[in-house]
């Protein structure tokens, strides 16, 4: 009898599980980086089609749930100290470069442009945090990707700016993590996709230290690789002004 | 018997299993509890750029001219720069080091010379910043003009190049995020030689706005002028559709004599531009550009200002637009063209950009430069006094490579 509660009990959370609308797991998946503010180093290596390689290490800060992000170039020396800042999540982006020590805002249009040459693009920067406000979701399957049990759901960008027509998820049911997402063009083609690894748990919160964009269109790819990453600094906002974008 | 059968076992299991697996990544999550933040060992002093850095760049143009003889140049320029940063102070230098060789050199007194660019300290708040010494004052966001700036101008062949940098004391005042207010000291050899200006700056709706006033003292020998400046970017919006990034920007310079009642007629500069990004390596940039000093005609044109750095361009009204396109993640094609739009003259430069290695670049490019016999770009010829003439804008083609270390 116990063990028929026990099953009956496991039905009924499985059910209660399978009944999430793809909203909810958006704002699931958004409530896990829901971090007062984070401060990461990472590396970034491009790969071109004929199998060259270009490498970056960058330090990011973020603060109110990357709403606010500042990003700056340390290598190569050929693009170090050129920062970025986004403001409501990727909304408004400013940019500097050191040789004309100018800062200029980026138009929205520009959000889809390749950031550096790799397959990452403002847009894709920016919205990680912000699902919810961004796109409509449907779950179309659960299924095991990767090893883990999985909501795959359909994206469609509330923005007709968006450069996507489209995107496929697979989130892991536990973490709440995105481990796959699958990028359609305009014209409704598979374009590039991203794949997470390395998932370490940090203060508590899921932390990918490890992502790869695939151009499946041209067989680019890059790759992410977190160094350090650490949570709740208090970060001020003075950190994130277009002033501090020079220093 | 056992054993091998089990070894094939294995192999036959794991085998189609391995050739599927991604080798080379790791495990989707890492093994163990993960960690805490707190555990990491993290430097503060250098969480935020601080300490010191160095990073020099050389840019060499190796150029052909087709001149009559055929000739050829070189333009090559060595940037090192230095910056240190410790706790709520920041120290820059630049130093510029510029050789010209064949053609290009008898653009220059001597073949070789050397600058501080920049050389100044700064001490910041989270609501004030003052930066004194030489530094770039750099305000406009206009991509090829920038008529609000009194105190740089772009070069024409490379609007990321500027003039040299100014003697200052920038005092910043932060209002929030990104509204602030500037307070510019330029002062001359003499105090009432300098210029001196105040600049708000804010975002409002989305769009980035400056006003500015500077008194310019010694606007020329005889004459000073009050400075109206103005600047707004932003972009065009309807519904949810995010149309071109767009921009203005507009000086006023208002004479007076300070000894006369000598009338003096102002002058204006505006410029007005958009850009639009078409697909993820697909982008244009249009710009227009008024100046009311320029010269309307062939023989009203400043040839002598335009040598000697007073004026950027010669005509009145400009058009320029810039194409860009990578053809690959290593690969930038581009093309920048600008009308004078009173004679009709055109200037125009495709580019091919290579990417070599992480900090190295290749640039293979030209300039045709297109008009009829009296316009800007067409065949004019500048005077350099003792009866030598030499072609104003011949068609060029160049090499350029820069280099990072």
């Amino acid at each position: 009898m116990r063990y028929l509660t026990l099953i009956l009990a496991l039905l009924l959370l499985t059910a209660a599980a399978a009944e999430l609308t793809g909203k909810e797991i958006l704002e699931k998946i958004d409530a896990v980086f829901t971090v007062d503010s984070m401060w990461s180093g990472s590396t970034q290596t491009i790969t071109t089609p004929e199998g060259e390689t270009r490498s970056f290490t960058m330090e990011s800060m973020a603060r109110d749930s990357n709403r606010q992000q500042l990003t700056r170039y340390l290598t190569p020396q050929s693009v170090a100290g050129t920062a970025f800042l986004m403001l409501d999540y990727g909304n408004d982006i400013w940019t500097y470069f050191p040789d004309t020590d100018r800062t200029r805002q980026l138009a929205a249009n520009a959000r889809n442009r390749s950031v550096m040459g790799s397959n990452l693009s403002y847009e894709d920067m920016a919205s990680e945090a912000d699902y919810a406000e961004n796109y409509s979701a449907e779950v179309l399957r659960q299924e095991e990707y990767a090893e883990a049990d999985c909501y795959v759901l359909k994206l469609i960008p509330l923005k007709s700016s968006s450069s996507y027509s489209k995107m496929i998820l697979w989130v892991d049911e536990e973490s709440w993590v995105t481990l796959r997402c699958d990028y359609y063009d305009k014209g409704g083609e598979l374009l590039k996709r991203m794949r997470i690894r390395d998932i370490r748990y940090i203060d508590g919160t899921p932390t990918p230290f490890y992502y790869e964009m695939e151009g499946l269109q041209d067989g680019s790819m890059t790759e992410v690789t977190m160094t350090k990453v650490r949570y709740d600094m208090n970060l001020p906002e003075s950190l994130f002004t277009t002033a501090n974008l020079s220093r | 018997m056992k054993r091998i059968f089990s070894l094939v076992l294995v192999c036959l299991v794991f085998l189609p299993a391995g050739l599927f697996a991604d080798d080379d990544l790791p495990p989707i999550f890492a093994e163990g509890e993960g960690g805490s933040s707190t555990e990491e060992e993290f430097d503060l002093l250098t969480l935020f750029g601080e300490g010191l850095t160095f990073v020099g760049k050389l840019d060499i143009w190796a150029r052909y001219y087709n001149t009559d003889d055929n000739e050829f140049g070189n333009y090559n320029e060595g940037r090192f720069l230095v910056t240190s940063r410790s706790g709520n102070t920041k120290l820059e230098l630049l130093g510029i080091i510029n050789a010209y060789g064949g053609y290009d050199a008898q653009f220059s007194p001597d073949e070789f010379d050397w600058r501080l660019d920049r050389a100044n300290v700064s001490w910041f708040t989270d609501w004030l910043e003052l930066r004194l010494g030489r530094q770039r004052l750099a305000f406009g966001s206009g991509y090829m003009f920038n008529p609000s700036d009194l105190f740089v101008q772009p070069s024409m062949l490379d609007p990321t190049q500027d003039d040299p940098s100014s003697d200052a004391l920038l005092t910043t005042f932060f209002l929030g995020q990104i509204s602030g207010v500037n307070l510019i000291a330029v002062p001359g050899r003499e105090i009432a030689d300098g210029s001196y200006g105040l600049r708000l700056y804010t975002n409002l709706a989305g769009f980035d706005l400056a006003g500015s006033y500077y008194h310019r003292g010694a606007y020329t020998s005889e004459l000073d002028a009050h400075f109206i400046g103005f600047s707004a970017t932003g972009e065009i919006v309807v519904g949810d559709w995010d149309g071109p990034g767009i921009w203005c920007e507009g000086g006023l310079d208002l004479p007076y004599d300070p000894d006369g009642d000598d009338e003096v007629d102002s002058t204006w500069r505006a410029s007005a531009g958009m850009n639009y990004t078409f697909t993820e390596n697909f982008a244009a940039t249009v710009e227009y550009y008024h100046d009311e000093a320029g010269g309307e005609e062939f023989v009203d044109y400043d040839w002598m200002g335009l040598m000697g750095g007073e004026r950027f361009v010669l005509g009145r009204d400009y058009l320029f637009a810039n194409l860009e396109m990578d053809l690959s993640a290593l690969i930038t094609l581009s093309a920048m063209s600008m009308v004078n739009l009173n004679d009709g003259s055109l200037m125009t430069g495709p580019m091919l950009r290579f990417n070599l290695s992480d900090n190295v670049e290749a640039s293979l490019g030209g300039f045709l430069f297109l008009g009829d016999e009296e316009t800007e770009f067409g065949h004019g010829e500048i005077d350099l006094g003792g009866g030598v003439n030499i072609p104003a804008f011949p068609h060029m083609a160049y090499l350029r490579v820069q280099a990072a270390f």
